[in-house]
């Protein structure tokens, strides 16, 4: 099934007066996608989880699934969350204490009226794919997290909906489970092929789960795109930020075209990048903007090697272990930057050389949202 | 007053205090109903024990005990139940549809149950003589609703409110109309402090005298404590014998059930008080 | 669910609730103030008075005295009650042995009926062979018994200790569900200060437990004005009418067919209890946490 939102906006009253959650959301989800609503907290991604699932009212706008009108605002088309044919796994997984986990699983297809003669297989069916056919006759506060979560997901499966909504499922998991069901999720949505839409704050379970990500902020999209696009080609200074770990760096910077060149200024410091920076920057001869550089394009060089202005100089910081490498903190004229290292680290205090990549620099013109 | 470490000396005593405190009278209740007669204190005789004082009350037909005794239990049973119904559908609703003035509901609510109850008992008696129920049993149990339907609401919409809304939405989406949830899904899973709140709405309406005094006047709708408070000898000695056999056998089953249910019916008090 | 729908579901589920508390409460309060208005007795044409049954109130000798005794009788039991119920609940916070029959014990004052237990009262107070003059002689507290139910300070203790017997548990157990909300790791904090056990009740329990403690007194300060079974039954509002509790007044009128006065007498109780009950709210700034 497809998903069209037109001009959706989302407003409620609150004590501070009108809040406005959603603001002009047009999107489309295509049949069978993996679909992620990516942003921070109070970004309003759970509130288009919302509207998709009937448990809110667009204020403004219209929703469409496969062509039909199923919610508009003004009140003259309303479909009913029990109508929709939505499923929906929650953040609580909400599942039903005083049910055994057959039971909750059953549920929607008990309410539905599905001959009764079906409904077992059916249940039992779905829980030997999230593999908890043996935790069906358990309570749900007799199982422990992940099996709860693999419940709800069976609830929200067994009734085959069109459409599967997931409320940051995985945020209560620890974090070996956490990767661990991700994967199979993956899977599980390939084998099905429902459309999906995903809520989660976490931006590396986007990046493995989703076909496309939309990255909110503020009750506005920021970006859509693939893993690929969001990561190599931000849109803006925010979505550069948000998406990919470590942060990526970001000075503001004052440019000028010198032939094949641009010559930076920034952090108190020249640096010439050669050619391979210059598309970055549009059409334009000179200008203002943002820098950005992810931590793993910017390289540590030790003193002594002069180049042609294509280094900054700074103090080294504290370098952070991670394992592969180090992350290390380095200090200029005010400035942080943050520098990934497969190598040891440099000395606290040591003056050190940062040599950013050309064509890994990102410009952004507008400022940090 | 660390919950870890028990019994220091003064908390002993205190404890000891306690349990005197609160069973000296009632223990005190018990012997002279097992007593021939009431002044075994004064150290006459010392205590005879019989008990033709329980004989007497439950054979006894101009004594009228069962007959109390059975008014108590279904005039409280019925409107007990009733009001907890009242208050559960209201309760949902409070909690869980948006409604203007929510609120003042609650506090309106939570204010009617401060009124004195002389201050309603003249106009309940009119109400009632106009329908000609003075001394039947609806004259009791309606004002009886009202009477435990505060308390009700105030507990059970504490317990409503603790039932997470996500149970609400998921029941939603998997197809159900709003009485759907109520029915399959909400009354389930409050069905024990339905039935705390049950429990205690019983007991305050059991234990309720000055409505039953007026409304009532004679063994065909008299509950037991006006009968009890009313109890009197028929040579000016008043026989306690028989009003301790008749207390102790009433307040057994009530004394019973709060010993049984003493875990739900703390809970279902706390809440209600924190609530307010 | 469109909202309109939801709507009237919501209308639906109140109805009942709204229903039952207009016509068994506020409409008999109504009533009641409205009569108070009134000349209504059995028998005499129904004549308007204005705010004369209120001047008779206030030229009524009994009714002065009925006024001396409630709030005497409110400022008497109810700081006897929480001071006893805070003691018991901080004796059911500790994991005592047998802390179940503990709590089982609080509540059977409580579970008794007001009415069956006043006839034990009364019996208990019976001046000739009561436990409480066995325990006053045989304790050597006093020489002679005491005249319980046959003087007016001998009345008036008794009803205190009748209704403080009563309502305790209820103090109590409110008391204690405060007093388990406190977090152990306060008093870990408090002793690794050097707080002594006193202390720390000064400076983390009682602090804590404030805003239970206002509600326990709000609540007892209520029912306490408008008692009425103890005093019916132990003591009749005897002796002289020394223990004639407001509501037990207001009661006699009515039983003797003046509704009007009666009703005034009511109204006088409930604005009583109106009054006290705005103080506290005010006073412990609870009206913020109500709405």
């Amino acid at each position: 099934m497809n998903i069209e939102l037109r001009q959706i906006g989302k407003r409620f009253a609150s004590r501070q007066g009108q809040v406005e959650a959603l603001a002009e959301i047009d999107l489309t989800i295509g049949d069978g996608e993996f679909f992620v609503l990516l942003g921070p907290s109070g970004c309003g991604k759970s509130t288009l989880l919302n509207l998709l699932a009937g448990l809110e009212r667009p204020s403004s706008g219209e929703i469409r699934f496969d062509g039909q009108t199923v919610a508009a605002a003004g009140g003259d088309v309303w479909v009913p969350p029990p109508q929709r044919d939505v499923a929906m796994v929650f953040q609580s997984y909400a599942l039903y204490p005083h049910l055994s986990a057959f039971e909750n699983i059953a549920f929607p297809l008990r309410v539905g009226r599905t001959v009764r003669r079906e409904i077992e297989p059916a249940v039992r069916e779905i829980a030997r794919t999230l593999q908890i056919e043996e935790h069906l006759m358990a309570r749900p506060a007799e199982l422990s997290g992940g099996q709860r979560q693999r419940v709800a997901i069976a609830r929200a499966l067994v009734r085959k909906p069109r459409l599967f909504l997931l409320d940051e499922p995985l945020s209560n998991l620890d974090a070996q489970l956490r990767a661990e069901t991700r994967v199979e999720l993956k899977r599980l949505q390939r084998e099905l092929g429902v459309t999906t839409v995903y809520v989660t704050h976490d931006q590396v379970e986007a990046m493995t789960l989703g076909h496309r990500i939309a990255v909110l902020q503020k009750g506005r999209i920021e970006q859509i795109g693939d893993a690929r696009e969001l990561y190599d080609r931000p849109a803006n200074p925010f979505v550069g930020r948000f998406i990919g770990a470590p942060r990526m760096n970001l000075l503001e910077a004052t440019w000028r075209r010198e032939g094949e060149a641009v010559r930076l200024h920034l952090a108190g410091q020249e640096l010439v990048l050669a050619g391979a920076a210059s598309p970055h920057f549009g059409g334009r001869e000179e200008g203002a903007c943002l820098a950005g550089w992810r931590p793993e394009h910017l390289h540590l060089e030790g003193e002594g090697k002069e180049e042609k202005k294509t280094s900054l100089t700074g103090r080294a910081g504290l370098s952070e272990p991670l394992g592969r490498e180090y992350l290390v903190h380095v200090e200029l004229n005010g400035a942080q930057l943050t520098v990934l290292r497969a190598g040891p680290p440099p000395g606290e205090g040591q003056r050190v050389r940062v040599r950013p990549d050309p064509e890994h620099l990102h410009v952004f013109t507008s400022p940090l949202a | 007053m660390k919950t870890e470490r028990p019994g220091s000396l003064p908390m002993l005593v205190a404890a000891i205090f306690l349990l005197i405190f609160c069973l000296l009278p009632f223990g005190y209740m018990v012997l002279t109903s097992f007593a021939r007669r009431p002044d075994y204190l004064r150290g006459n005789e010392g205590l005879t024990f019989t008990l033709e004082n329980y004989h007497d009350i439950l054979s006894a037909q101009s004594l009228h005990f069962l007959d109390y005794l059975r008014n108590s239990l279904v005039i409280s049973g019925l409107s007990a139940a009733c009001a907890v119904a009242i208050a559960a559908l209201a309760a949902y609703a409070l909690t869980r549809l948006s409604i203007p003035g929510k609120g003042a509901i609650l506090f309106g609510v939570l204010a009617a149950s401060l009124f004195p109850q002389v201050s309603l008992v003249s106009y309940l008696f009119k109400m009632m003589n106009a329908l000609g129920w003075i001394n039947t049993w609806p004259a009791l149990i309606l004002p009886y609703i009202g009477w435990v339907l505060p308390l009700s609401l105030w507990i059970l919409v504490s317990y409503f409110a603790q039932i997470p809304l996500d149970l609400d939405r998921a029941a939603l989406v998997d197809g159900c109309s709003r009485r759907q949830i109520l029915m399959r899904v909400i009354l389930p899973v409050a069905a024990p402090g339905i039935f705390s709140t049950f429990l205690l709405a019983f007991i305050f309406a059991f234990n309720e005298f000055l409505f039953a005094l007026v409304l009532s006047v004679d063994h065909r709708a008299r509950t037991i404590p006006v009968g009890i408070a009313l109890f009197q000898g028929l040579h000016g000695q008043i026989p306690w014998g028989r009003i301790m056999a008749a207390s102790v056998f009433t307040t057994l089953p009530v004394v019973a059930l709060t010993l049984f249910f003493q875990r739900r019916i703390v809970q279902g008090l706390t809440r209600g008080a924190i609530k307010g | 669910m469109k909202p309109a729908q939801d709507s009237r579901t919501a209308l639906l589920f109140l109805l009942p609730l709204l229903l039952t508390v207009l016509i068994f409460i506020a409409a008999p309060v109504a009533g009641t103030i409205v009569e108070s208005f009134f000349r209504d007795v059995t028998f005499l044409p129904r004549r308007f008075l204005g705010v004369d049954n209120f001047r008779s109130l206030l030229a009524d000798r009994s009714f002065h005295q009925s006024v001396r005794f409630t709030l005497l009788f409110t400022f008497a039991s109810v700081p006897l009650e929480v001071a006893l119920g805070l003691i018991f609940a901080l004796v059911l916070n500790r994991p005592l042995p047998g802390r179940g029959l503990l709590r089982a014990a609080v509540l059977v004052p409580w579970a008794i009926p007001a009415a069956v237990s006043g006839r034990t009262f009364e019996l208990i107070y019976n001046y000739s062979y009561g436990l409480a003059n066995y325990l006053v002689l045989t304790l050597g507290v006093s020489e002679a018994p005491v005249n319980w139910l046959g003087s007016s300070y001998g009345a008036f203790a008794s009803l205190v200790i009748a209704d403080a017997w009563r309502t305790t548990p209820f103090v109590a157990i409110i008391l204690l569900a405060g007093l388990s909300a406190i977090p152990d790791e306060l008093y870990d904090q408090a002793t690794i200060d050097g707080a002594t056990g006193l202390q720390q009740f000064a400076r983390v329990t009682l602090p804590l437990l404030k805003p239970v403690l206002t509600v326990a007194l709000l609540f007892r300060t209520i029912d306490a004005l408008r008692v009425f079974d103890v005093a019916y039954v132990i003591t009749g509002g005897g002796p002289g009418g020394s223990t004639n509790a407001l509501s037990l007044y207001g009661y006699q009128y009515f039983l003797s067919g003046d509704f009007g006065y009666g009703s005034a007498i009511s109204v006088v109780l409930f604005a009583l209890a109106l009054i006290l009950s705005i103080f506290y709210v005010r006073l412990s700034g609870f009206g913020r946490v109500l709405t």
